[in-house]
């Protein structure tokens, strides 16, 4: 049950996500366009800077300004590995696990995403903090629901 | 006007696509939401600022979402979440008529939110907590959030070859 939270067996658990794609573009490629920001700002959310280890990141709305996913770079190894501190408002301050892992494949990059250390169904999530006694039961109900 | 729009939670970090938000509307036909509802309603308004129209919506989770965006249905989940009841046992809960109980349960019935069982001459509305798993569920949300953000990767590779743009070339910010 205490799984840590980055916990990097090959198994798919209850609270991680692991997708894997494709990409037709080399490892250096898709390094740029997971830590730069103008490449960021393309297929996610522009942060304040590029990304780089050790520091924290802040991935912003385009739009209002508002914060949207942030946390820290614990690891990166250019080219290979990135892994983040991530969390965004409603996860309303858990922290979670993410990390890249980049692979050369025939004709360009396997890129994997490993998404680990989510709260169980229904904690931490941002209703919570707002549901009264008879949304409690709600949750009770999902939890059994596994 | 709210009904007709389309909304997506599951996308709601996709806020730089957004071009309309079209006419939300929240609840606002209640004049006894008490603060809880107005704090709920902030959260779950605060989803919808984000949401996108378009290509990446799963739209099956709409008419839940929309179902649960008033005030008065929560309440009448909450209630139901206790116990089935008839639609004379939960009017005789609210100051409304039956008629219009009768809308809010079959708004909940499209959002799958509740479930609708004859029973004799009665008809026994009772809570679907399953349709509130993929609402309420982490997993499920993030699943879809990476597979949009995935796509939108593989996109911009793959059209980014063509006017890619060297880091020399920024201009000051431009949000």
């Amino acid at each position: 049950m205490n799984k840590p939270l980055n916990s990097k067996d090959l198994t798919m658990t209850d609270t991680t996500i692991r997708k894997t794609v494709y990409l037709g573009a080399d490892k250096a490629r898709v390094w740029e366009f997971l830590t730069k920001k103008e490449h960021l700002n393309i297929w996610f959310h522009p942060p304040e800077k590029d990304l780089v280890e050790g520091e924290e990141y802040l991935l912003s709305s385009q739009k209002d300004g508002d914060r949207m996913c942030w946390g820290k770079v614990l690891e990166a190894r250019p080219l290979e590995y990135m892994k983040w501190d991530f969390t965004v408002g409603p996860l309303n301050g858990a922290m979670t696990c993410v990390e890249w892992e980049l692979e050369e494949a025939p004709g360009g990059t396997r890129l994997t995403l490993t998404h680990s250390g989510l709260p169980e169904s229904g904690e931490g999530y941002g209703l919570v903090m707002a549901l009264d006694k008879g949304w409690h039961g709600f949750l009770l109900n999902l939890h059994g629901l596994g | 006007m709210g009904e007709t729009v389309n909304v997506c939670v599951h996308c709601w970090l996709d806020i730089a696509q957004v071009t309309t938000l079209g006419g939300w509307e929240f609840g606002g036909n209640k004049s006894k939401r008490n603060s809880l509802d107005m704090i709920l309603n902030g959260i779950i308004n605060k989803w919808y600022q984000k949401v996108s129209y378009g290509e990446h919506m799963p739209d099956h989770l709409q008419p839940a979402f929309r179902a649960l965006a008033d005030p008065t249905r929560r309440d009448i989940l909450r209630m139901l979440g206790d116990k089935p009841m008839t639609i004379a046992e939960v009017s005789d809960q609210f100051d409304m008529t039956r008629a219009a109980v009768k809308k809010h349960l079959v708004m909940l019935s499209d959002g799958g939110l509740i479930e609708v069982e004859a029973r004799g001459r009665e008809r026994v509305n009772s809570l679907n907590a399953a349709a509130l798993k993929p609402v309420m569920d982490w997993l499920g949300w993030f699943d879809r959030f990476w597979d949009v953000r995935l796509d939108a990767l593989k996109t911009a590779l793959e059209e980014g070859n063509d006017n890619e743009q060297t880091p020399e070339q920024q201009g000051p910010d431009n949000d």
